[in-house]
C-alpha cells in the first residue's frame, strides 16, 4: 500500500521546458491526481498482474476505457505455406501443422491467405511489408528509394496516446520496415537488454532536475540544428534539400521525443515481474530471443508503456536447438528458405518456424489471460503478423503469410481470397487502423477495405 | 551528334555536359573516331531494341516485367530521365555489354548491330549521368556513420577509450559498404542518441578527480605465492621465479592477470617470460580481458610469441576502461579442462606439459600526462580545482580545506572542474579554438559568434563555467557542421578534400597537419595531395581503413556470424578464427605498404601466416606422407605471430579467395553452398552484382528433389533457361571453391553424420571425420572454358586482369566518395584502370588514383 502512494507522490510534473504545443496541457488532462489516488486504490484491488503497478495503476482509469493497441510483427522470409494455411476457410478447419501452436487461441485469430502488395517481389520488399508502397518506389535501392508511411507510424501519429513511449520500433531486419510520413526510416532497437531498461528500469544519478535541463537544453539543440541546416541547405542542389527537408521532419519528431521523455522524466518506470535481461540472445537462439522479444512487448502493453509496437525478427542464421533435435533437421535459415522443394531443406525450414510459430500462440495465450479493463489484453490489441515473402524459394511477394490476432475484430478462422489475383494487403491495413480508433478511409496502394473481419 | 540534334531543345547544363564527357574520353585516335560516330547513329539504339529486345520486352506482360517501349519513348523526350528510367536503362546497358542480353537461346544481333547500340546508348547515358553530377554531385549529402562519429569524438577530445556506438542506431549499408550517403537517413532517434552520445564523451573527457595511476608489478613467484594452493589445484607450479601455467586456465575464475585500470585510458603491459616443454619452439601469450561482469569468453586484444629458451620481454599497449584487468595467457595452450584430465595420475610438472612461464607481470597507466589531453581539448590550461574550491574562488570566499587523499565517495559529491580566470573571455577563446576544429574547416563569425553567445548566455543563467562549456560542447556536437559533410557541388574545397582524404585513409577526422596543407591550399596540386596521402598511409590510424574496408569489402564483419558445428569441425578454435581475419587484414595492409599488385587479391605466392594457419592450412616442411604425426611435424611457419610467408607452389592458398576467413564468412558454419560463395565472389571479386532472381516467373522454383549431389541440384538450376541466365555466371566460382569446407580447411570429400567405417584422417590434424562423398572439382567457366580445379580456375581469373581492378578501383571510390559508380564514371574508372597496367596493378598507386580522380575532387 505504501508503495503505491509513494509513487503517485513522486508524480508531479516538472514543468521546466515551456509547454509544447502537442502536449494537452496540464489542465485538460483527462484524469486529475485525485482520479490517479482513486484509480490507485481500485488497481490494488484487482488481481495483482505479472507487473506491480508503479506509475500505472494511476492510470487505470485510462485502462478503464479499454485502450487500443496495435502490434506489427514482421519476418524477413515468411512461412513454408503449405504447413500454414488450411484447406478449408472458416472456424472449423482442421488445424495445420503451424496453426497447431496455434490451437489454445483458435477463434481469437484470423489466418489470411491470398493477400499481398501488388507488384513486390524480393527481399528487398522487406522495407515495404508495412507502407505498402508503390512497388517502383523501392524497387531499385542502390539508386533511388522513396518508401511511404508504415502502418505503425501512421495508426501512432494519430491515437498519439499520452504513454511513456508514443510507439517502439524493436527487432532486428535486414531493412528498416518502420518509415515516418516523410519516407525516412525509423531504425529499430534490437538489444532487448535495451528496451527493457528504457521501459522498466529508472536510473538517473544526476536526479530530475539535472534530467529536465538536459531535456531543455536537447530542444535548444534542436533548435540550433534547424536554423543550421537551413543555411546549409542553400548552397545544395534538389536532391541535397529534398534530404534537408527529411532532416526538418526528424527534429520535429525529435522534439516530440524530447518532449514525451519531459512530461515522463519525474515518473518512476513501471516495475515488473520479469527478471532484467542481463544479455541479449543471439540471432541461432531462437527460442530465447522470441520469448524475450515477447515477454517484453507484453510488458510494454500491460503497463501501458506505450500503444503502438513494431517488432521485426531477423533471419535466424543456424539455429541452436536441444541436443536430442537431430541435427539433420537442423541448417541455415535463409539457405533452407531456398528450398527448390527439397524434403531435407523443409525439414530444416520447419524447425525453425515451429519455433516461431510455437513462440507467437505462446505470445498471444498470454495477452489473452491477462485480463484488462472489460477484456483481455489481447482483446484491446490487434496484432498484425506478416512476411515481405510469400514463397521466399522463389523470392516471391504473392501470397503472403499473414495473421491477424484479437483486438476485438470478428475472426473467421482462415479467410482465403484469390491466390492467383490477390486481395491487397494495404484493404487490411484500412481494417486494422479503423480498428484502432483511426478514422483512415485509405492507406498506401489500398483501393478499399477488407469487411470480412 | 545525331542524338544532340534530336533533342536540341534539351537544357543547355545537358549539351555542356555531353562536351565534357567526350572531352574526358581517353580512347585513342581512331577508336575514338569510330566511336564517335557510332554515338552519332541516333537510330542504333531503337533498331537494336526493336530487333533484339521487343519480341520478349514488350507490352504489359513483358519479361521479367521490363517493358522497353516507355524507355525508348522517354529516351526521346526532352526531359531528363527519372532515377527509374536511368537505371532500366543502365542495367540494359550493362547486360548486353555482358553478352548476357539477348539470351544464348535467342537470336544474336549482329556484331555492328550490337556495338553500335551500346557506343550510341554509352554517350547518351553519360551525357545525362554526368548532368545530374553537375548540377547535384555525384555524392549526396552525406553524414558521419556511427563508427566515424565515434572515430571522430575520439580522435577530437584525444581520448581512445569512449565508445558511444550502441547509442545510436545501425546505419545501412548501399552497394556494399555504410559510408554510402543515400543510406545514411538522419532520423529523429539519431538527433536524440548524437546528444546522448556527446553527453557521455564530454562527461569522460574531464576527470573528476586526480588520476589514479596504477604502476604494477610482480613476478611469478609473487602472483603464485598469494593464492599457492589454488594456482596448485589449478596444475601451475613455480619454475625458479617464474609461474609456469600449462593451460588457458579460465578467466575470470582463474587466471594469471594484472590488477584493474583503475580509469579509462591506455596501459603498458609488460611480461617478461618463456616457455618450456615445447622441444625448443615459441608460442604466443595473449593478452585478453573479460567482458565485465558476463562471465563470458573473453576478448583477445593482442598476442606476442615468447621463446623457449631465454625469457624475453615483450610489451604492449592496451586501451582498458575503468575495471577492466589484463589476463596473460598461453594463447594456444590447451583449455583447463583437458590439462586437468591428464593430470588425475601424475602432475603437469612431473609429466613435463607444454607451459608458459611468467617471470615478472607488469602494467602502468594511464600513460596519458596529467591533466589529460581530452581535458587540454576542451578546456586548455585552465587549471582543475574541486567544485567547492572553485566555487569560493567565483564567490569571493574563503577557500575550503580539501583532503587530498580523500575517498571516491568524497570526490564524487565534489568531483574535480575547471576552474576560469575571466568566464566569458575564457569561453570565447575555448570555443574559438574548438569549432575549427569540431567543424574540420574555419569557421564563419556569425557562427562562431552563436556558440560563443550561448555559453556567455549559459553563465548568465548562472550555470556554473564547466556545465555552460559543457552544454556548449554538446550543442557543437550536434551540430549539421559537425555530422555533415560540407560538400558543395562542382570542385571541392581544401578543407572538404582534406576530410574526404581524412575518413577514407583514417575513417576519422583530419589531424592538424591536414588542416594546414588544405588551408595553404596544397591540396589543390596533384603532387601536393600525393605528399599527403603517403604521409597518411604511414600513419597508424590507417589501420582504421584496412579493417573498416575489408570489413565490409570481404564480409570479415561477419566472421562473428556463424558457429561452426561443433562435432563435424572439432578443429574450430578462436586462435584460428582471429589467426584468419589477421590473415586477410595483414594481407591487405601489406600490398598497401609494398604498393603490391592488386592481382595477388586472386592468387598470389605468398600470404601472412602464422602456425596456427599453417596447420589448418597443412603446409608442413615435411611432407604429409613421412611417418611422424601431425604433432611431431614441422608447419612452416612457428609461433603464434603472423609474418610474410612464401607458399609453397601446391599450398591452393594464394589470394584472398582461398584464406580461411573468406571461406567462413561465406559459408554457413557447418554447410557451404556453391551458390552464395559464386554469388560471393561475382559481387565482391569480379564486379558483377548477380541480379536478383526475377520474382514470381514459372518453373523459378526447380524441382530437386532426388538430386543427390550438389553438383546435379545446380545442374538443373542451370537447365532451366530462366534460372541459367545468372547462374551460369554465379556456379563456377562456388564450385571452384567447393574443396574448402566451412571453415576454409580443404577438403577431398564432404563430412556428414557419423557412419561406421566410413571415417577419413585429416592428414594435418592427425583426426578422424566422418567421410561422406568426394568432393568434384572443376567445372566450366561463363564462357565455356573449363578449369580443372581452384588453381586453374584463378589462373582463368587472372586473364582479365582489368576485371580484378576495376572492381577494386570501383570498390575503392564507392568506400571513398560516399557514392556508388554512376555512367559518367565510367571513363574515369577505365582511365585509372588503364594507367594501373603500367604501375605493375600496385595497390598503393590504385590508392593514388582514386585520390587524384574527378569522382573523390568533386562532391
Amino acid at each position: 500500500m505504501s508503495h503505491h502512494h509513494e509513487v503517485i507522490e513522486s508524480h508531479g510534473h516538472l514543468a521546466v521546458c515551456p509547454p509544447v504545443p502537442w502536449t494537452t496541457p496540464p489542465t485538460q488532462r483527462p484524469f486529475a491526481r485525485r482520479d490517479m489516488l482513486r484509480a490507485g486504490a481500485v488497481a490494488i484491488g484487482l488481481p495483482l498482474l505479472d507487473f506491480f503497478c508503479g506509475r500505472r495503476n494511476a492510470m487505470a482509469a485510462d485502462r478503464a476505457a479499454n485502450p487500443r493497441r496495435l502490434l506489427l510483427v514482421g519476418r524477413p522470409l515468411g512461412y513454408h505455406a503449405p504447413f500454414l494455411f488450411p484447406e478449408k476457410q472458416g472456424l472449423s478447419y482442421e488445424a495445420t501443422r503451424y496453426l497447431a501452436h496455434l490451437e489454445p487461441v483458435r477463434g481469437a485469430f484470423t489466418a489470411v491467405s491470398g493477400i499481398s502488395h501488388p507488384g513486390h517481389s524480393h527481399h528487398h520488399s522487406e522495407p515495404g511489408l508495412f507502407t505498402g508502397v508503390d512497388w517502383e518506389r523501392i524497387a531499385h535501392p542502390d539508386r533511388e528509394f522513396r518508401n511511404s508511411v508504415s502502418l505503425d507510424q501512421f495508426v501512432a501519429e494519430r491515437i498519439d496516446a499520452e504513454t511513456r513511449y508514443r510507439n517502439l520500433v524493436l527487432g532486428k531486419s535486414n531493412w528498416p520496415t518502420s518509415w515516418t510520413a516523410k519516407g525516412a526510416a525509423v531504425p529499430p532497437e534490437n538489444r532487448p537488454t535495451a528496451a527493457f531498461q528504457m521501459l522498466f528500469l529508472d536510473g538517473d544519478p544526476g536526479g530530475v532536475a539535472a534530467e529536465m535541463r538536459r531535456i531543455c537544453h536537447g530542444h535548444s539543440i534542436l533548435d540550433r540544428v534547424r536554423e543550421e541546416a537551413k543555411t546549409l541547405g542553400l548552397d545544395l542542389g534538389a536532391d541535397d534539400r529534398r534530404r534537408i527537408d527529411l532532416l526538418f521532419s526528424s527534429i520535429r519528431e525529435a522534439e516530440h521525443v524530447l518532449a514525451r521523455s519531459e512530461s515522463w522524466a519525474s515518473s518512476p518506470k513501471p516495475k515488473v515481474n520479469l527478471p532484467t535481461p542481463t544479455r541479449d540472445p543471439s540471432a541461432a537462439e531462437v527460442t530465447e530471443r522470441e520469448r524475450l522479444w515477447f515477454d517484453i512487448v507484453r510488458l510494454a502493453f500491460a503497463t501501458d508503456s506505450t500503444r503502438v509496437i513494431l517488432l521485426s525478427f531477423g533471419e535466424v542464421g543456424t539455429p541452436k536447438v536441444p541436443a536430442d533435435v537431430n541435427p539433420e533437421l537442423v541448417g541455415n535459415h535463409h539457405d533452407s528458405s531456398h528450398h527448390g522443394l527439397d524434403e531435407s531443406k523443409i525439414a530444416k525450414l520447419a524447425t525453425i518456424e515451429d519455433i516461431e510459430m510455437h513462440e507467437f500462440g505462446r505470445f498471444l495465450e498470454s495477452m489473452q489471460t491477462t485480463a484488462e479493463g472489460d477484456g483481455t489484453l489481447l482483446d484491446h490489441t490487434v496484432v498484425v503478423s506478416a512476411s515481405n515473402l510469400g514463397n521466399a524459394s522463389a523470392h516471391s511477394s504473392q501470397n503472403l503469410p499473414v495473421i491477424v490476432a484479437g483486438g476485438g475484430l470478428k475472426h473467421v478462422g482462415h479467410l482465403a481470397f484469390d491466390r492467383t489475383k490477390n486481395q491487397r494487403l494495404c484493404n487490411l491495413f484500412v481494417r486494422v487502423a479503423q480498428q484502432v480508433g483511426v478514422d483512415a478511409e485509405s492507406f498506401g496502394t489500398s483501393d478499399g477495405i477488407v469487411s470480412e473481419l | 551528334m545525331a542524338r544532340r540534334c534530336t533533342h536540341a531543345d534539351r537544357p543547355t547544363t545537358i549539351r555542356l555536359g555531353l562536351v565534357i564527357c567526350l572531352a574526358a574520353m581517353t580512347l585513342s585516335g581512331s577508336a575514338e573516331d569510330r566511336a564517335m560516330a557510332e554515338a552519332d547513329d541516333a537510330g542504333a539504339i531503337e533498331r537494336f531494341v526493336n530487333s533484339s529486345c521487343m519480341n520478349c520486352h514488350d507490352g504489359p506482360a513483358a519479361e521479367a516485367g521490363l517493358d522497353m517501349e516507355p524507355l525508348l519513348t522517354a529516351l526521346g523526350r526532352p526531359q531528363a530521365l527519372d532515377s527509374h528510367e536511368m537505371s532500366q536503362w543502365e542495367r540494359a546497358f550493362e547486360r548486353v555489354e555482358r553478352g548476357e542480353m539477348p539470351p544464348a537461346d535467342a537470336e544474336q544481333p549482329a556484331a555492328d548491330s550490337r556495338r553500335g547500340f551500346l557506343a550510341a546508348l554509352a554517350a547518351d547515358l553519360a551525357v545525362r549521368s554526368r548532368a545530374v553530377q553537375i548540377a547535384e554531385g555525384r555524392t549526396a549529402l552525406r553524414r558521419l556513420n556511427r563508427v566515424e562519429y565515434e572515430n571522430t569524438l575520439r580522435d577530437l577530445l584525444e581520448m581512445p577509450a569512449p565508445s558511444v556506438q550502441d547509442l545510436l542506431p545501425d546505419d545501412a549499408s548501399t552497394a556494399g559498404f555504410d559510408t554510402v550517403a543515400v543510406g545514411l537517413g538522419t532520423s529523429a532517434m539519431h538527433l536524440v542518441g548524437y546528444q546522448e552520445a556527446a553527453e557521455r564523451a564530454l562527461r569522460a573527457a574531464v576527470p573528476d578527480r586526480p588520476f589514479a595511476t596504477l604502476q604494477w608489478s610482480a613476478t611469478g613467484r609473487e602472483i603464485f605465492e598469494r593464492q599457492a594452493e589454488a594456482y596448485t589445484a589449478w596444475n601451475c607450479w613455480l619454475v625458479e621465479d617464474g609461474l609456469a601455467a600449462p593451460s588457458r586456465l579460465r578467466p575470470p575464475y582463474n587466471t594469471v592477470a594484472t590488477p584493474a585500470a583503475p580509469a579509462d585510458g591506455c596501459y603498458r603491459v609488460r611480461v617478461l617470460g618463456n616457455v618450456i616443454n615445447t622441444e625448443g619452439k615459441p608460442l604466443p601469450v595473449s593478452f585478453s580481458i573479460t567482458r565485465e561482469g558476463s562471465g563470458e569468453s573473453e576478448t583477445v586484444l593482442a598476442w606476442r610469441d615468447l621463446p623457449a629458451d631465454e625469457p624475453k620481454t615483450i610489451e604492449v599497449d592496451l586501451v582498458l576502461r575503468k575495471g577492466q584487468r589484463v589476463d596473460v595467457l598461453g594463447w594456444t595452450l590447451p583449455d583447463w579442462g583437458t590439462v586437468r584430465g591428464k593430470t588425475k595420475e601424475q602432475t603437469a610438472e612431473a609429466q613435463g606439459l607444454p607451459a608458459l612461464v611468467v617471470r615478472r607481470l607488469e602494467i602502468e597507466g594511464p600513460l596519458d600526462s596529467w591533466p589529460p589531453a581530452s581535458y587540454r581539448t576542451l578546456f586548455g590550461d585552465l587549471p582543475l580545482a574541486p567544485e567547492s574550491v572553485a566555487k569560493a574562488i567565483a564567490t569571493g570566499m574563503a577557500l575550503p580545506k580539501v583532503n587530498e587523499r580523500r575517498d571516491d565517495k568524497a570526490w564524487q559529491a565534489d568531483p574535480l572542474v575547471p576552474v576560469p580566470i575571466d568566464a566569458k573571455a575564457d569561453a570565447t577563446r575555448l570555443l574559438r579554438r574548438f569549432l575549427p576544429r569540431a567543424f574540420r574547416r574555419p569557421v564563419p563569425e556569425p557562427l562562431m559568434a552563436a556558440y560563443v553567445a550561448e555559453a556567455h548566455a549559459a553563465i548568465d543563467d548562472g550555470l556554473p563555467f564547466h556545465d555552460a562549456m559543457r552544454e556548449t560542447y554538446r550543442s557543437v556536437l550536434c551540430s549539421p557542421h559537425f555530422l555533415l559533410f560540407a560538400e558543395r557541388p562542382g570542385h571541392l574545397d581544401g578543407h572538404a578534400v582534406a576530410t574526404r582524404l581524412a575518413y577514407f585513409l583514417w575513417r576519422g577526422p583530419p589531424d592538424d597537419q591536414l588542416t594546414a596543407t588544405a588551408a595553404a591550399g596544397k591540396l589543390a596540386t596533384a603532387s601536393g595531395l600525393r605528399t599527403e596521402v603517403e604521409r597518411m598511409l604511414a600513419d597508424p590510424r590507417v589501420g582504421r581503413f584496412v579493417e573498416d574496408f575489408t570489413g565490409q569489402w570481404l564480409d570479415l564483419r561477419k566472421i562473428d556470424a556463424t558457429t561452426p558445428d561443433a562435432k563435424l569441425y572439432r578443429e574450430f578454435d578462436s586462435v584460428l578464427q582471429k589467426s584468419a581475419v589477421q590473415e586477410t587484414q595483414l594481407f591487405f595492409a601489406e600490398l598497401l605498404r609494398c604498393d603490391g599488385s592488386v592481382l595477388d587479391v586472386v592468387d598470389s605466392r605468398w600470404t601472412m601466416l602464422n602456425e596456427r594457419l599453417a596447420r589448418h592450412y597443412d603446409l608442413f616442411l615435411e611432407s604429409p606422407a613421412g611417418l611422424r604425426s601431425p604433432e611431431k611435424r614441422t608447419p612452416l611457419v612457428i609461433g603464434g605471430e603472423l609474418r610474410r610467408t612464401t607458399l609453397p607452389p601446391a599450398s591452393r592458398r594464394g589470394g584472398v579467395l582461398t584464406h580461411a576467413s573468406v571461406l567462413k564468412v561465406t559459408a554457413d558454419g557447418t554447410r557451404t553452398s556453391p551458390v552464395v560463395r559464386g554469388a560471393w565472389v561475382c559481387s565482391r571479386i569480379l564486379g558483377i552484382e548477380p541480379p536478383a532472381p526475377p520474382a514470381n516467373v514459372p518453373n523459378i522454383e526447380p524441382d530437386i528433389r532426388g538430386a543427390t549431389t550438389i553438383r546435379e541440384q545446380l545442374a538443373r538450376h542451370r537447365s532451366d533457361a530462366s534460372c541459367a541466365s545468372c547462374h551460369r555466371l554465379i556456379d563456377p566460382a562456388g564450385f571452384a571453391l567447393e574443396t574448402y569446407d566451412a571453415i576454409g580447411g580443404w577438403r577431398d570429400f564432404y563430412r556428414t553424420a557419423a557412419k561406421p567405417g566410413h571415417n577419413a584422417l585429416l592428414a594435418n590434424y592427425g583426426r578422424w571425420v566422418p567421410r561422406g562423398p568426394d568432393v568434384e572439382q572443376g567445372d566450366r567457366m561463363p564462357d565455356g572454358r573449363p578449369f580443372a580445379d581452384i588453381d586453374d580456375y584463378k589462373r582463368l581469373l587472372l586473364e582479365d586482369p582489368d576485371a580484378i581492378t576495376r572492381n577494386l578501383a570501383t570498390k575503392l571510390v564507392t568506400f571513398a566518395t560516399g557514392a556508388p559508380i554512376q555512367f559518367a564514371d565510367r571513363d574515369e574508372i577505365d582511365a585509372i584502370v588503364v594507367g594501373m597496367k603500367s604501375q605493375d596493378y600496385g595497390l598503393r598507386t590504385l590508392v593514388h588514383a582514386v585520390v587524384q580522380s574527378r569522382m573523390f575532387q568533386e562532391k
